[in-house]
């Protein structure tokens, strides 16, 4: 069997689905290595190249294949960035509210500073994410750059508020 | 996740959503998706927004930001609905209300995308009235974009050859006119959003004035004109 029938085949698999070609890529990828062995077990059986492809598609139910890894990775694309936009800003908030008194004004920026339960928050909002969410890469180093901003503004308060 | 699936899917492939929407493939499953993900980015703009000001305005806006784009719609489809059964649509109420939906749920996901934006003036800059324009700035690129949206989907939904094809494009034009005008006076209705630094929290102000007279007042004071006191 040549590599076109098998492109063929992942092609038939592709035209079933609309996620971003970086994933588009991985997910073809991982399929590519399941066809290749299935398709040398099949041909391992006795079958010949076109029997064997006939086989492995119907197998893998080719259209089926694809709807199913479309229903998989949908959304995922979206769920990134709007984790890169949003986490960072979440975190911000509580952060900045961490900080304030409900109507918003300044609590005493000595104090808060010497209070302990502020940095450990403060530490901890930071760390959470780095270790919670590595996948979301984009979102924490928003965040880290929230996070410098709030703790360098609390620290010079004289600077706003 | 199925929900951000249907935003993947109206960001990628307009086109095939059009088209779906046209023969009513999944409607109720859309505009569910479409109404969760746009409240919830809506908010998260909406706190942002209302965070220069105290927690309870950010709380506030929270809610009132989702309230004034979706009041919008209400206000509004019936209009859009009514103008286009005229010259010939033959679009249900519910599609016509499912296109709107998509163009609100672009305009929430573009706001969201300048949310880090926002926050970065907001940790950053002090001044309320470059805040209040830089924030209606963001607010009529994203709207616009939405409208824009629209009208794409106004043009894929109403069948090629049909009669009225070219009214209903007009009427569409000023619709999107009308959808401004009354987005404006809905978000002067239920301000603030961001709150003014000199003033304590308010739910509601008092009715007066009018949204584009504040705007100039607001750029006035931005580039030195005037104070407002």
């Amino acid at each position: 069997m040549s590599d076109t029938d098998l492109e063929v085949l992942l092609a038939r698999i592709r035209a079933q689905m609309e996620l971003d070609s970086e994933t588009e890529c991985e997910v073809l990828s991982e399929l590519r290595a399941h066809l290749v062995e299935a398709l040398a077990e099949a041909r391992a059986s006795g079958l010949d190249d076109q029997q064997a492809l006939a086989q492995v598609a119907a197998r893998f139910g080719v259209e089926q294949v694809g709807r199913e890894l479309q229903e998989a990775h949908a959304g995922w694309g979206t769920a990134d960035a709007v984790i890169a936009a949003g986490l960072p800003a979440v975190c911000a908030l509580v952060l900045r509210w961490l900080a304030f008194a409900p109507d918003g004004t300044a609590l005493g920026w000595p104090q808060l500073l010497n209070r302990p339960s502020f940095w450990v928050v403060a530490l901890l909002m930071l760390f959470l994410p780095l270790v919670k969410f590595r996948r979301w890469r984009y979102a924490v180093a928003g965040w880290l750059i929230f996070w410098t901003l709030t703790v360098v503004y609390v620290t010079w308060p004289a600077l706003r508020w | 996740m199925k929900d951000l699936a249907v935003i993947e899917t109206i960001l990628r492939n307009r086109y095939h959503f059009f088209i779906e929407i046209r023969d009513g493939i999944g409607l109720r499953e859309k505009m569910r998706a479409m109404l969760i993900s746009s409240v919830i980015f809506f908010a998260l703009y909406g706190a942002v927004l209302g965070s220069t000001h105290s927690l309870w305005q950010a709380l506030s806006s929270a809610v009132k930001l989702p309230v004034l784009f979706l009041a919008t719609l209400v206000v509004c489809s019936p209009t859009l609905y009514f103008f286009n059964v005229l010259f010939g649509s033959t679009q249900s109420l519910t599609q016509n209300v499912a296109l709107i939906l998509t163009a609100i749920t672009v305009t929430s996901v573009l706001l969201l995308s300048f949310t880090p934006v926002v926050v970065f003036f907001l940790l950053t800059t002090g001044g309320y009235q470059f805040f209040k324009l830089l924030n209606v700035a963001i607010c009529a690129v994203s709207g616009w974009m939405g409208v824009s949206f629209l009208s794409q989907g106004m043009r894929i939904v109403s069948a090629v050859g049909k009669e009225g094809t070219g009214a209903r494009r007009n009427v569409v034009r000023l619709w999107t006119l009308l959808y401004a005008f009354v987005g404006s006076q809905m978000a002067w209705t239920l301000r603030p959003f961001i709150g003014a630094p000199s003033m304590k929290f308010e739910l509601f102000r008092q009715l007066g004035g009018n949204f584009y007279s504040n705007i100039l007042v607001s750029l006035g004071e931005l580039l030195g004109f005037f104070v407002v006191r």
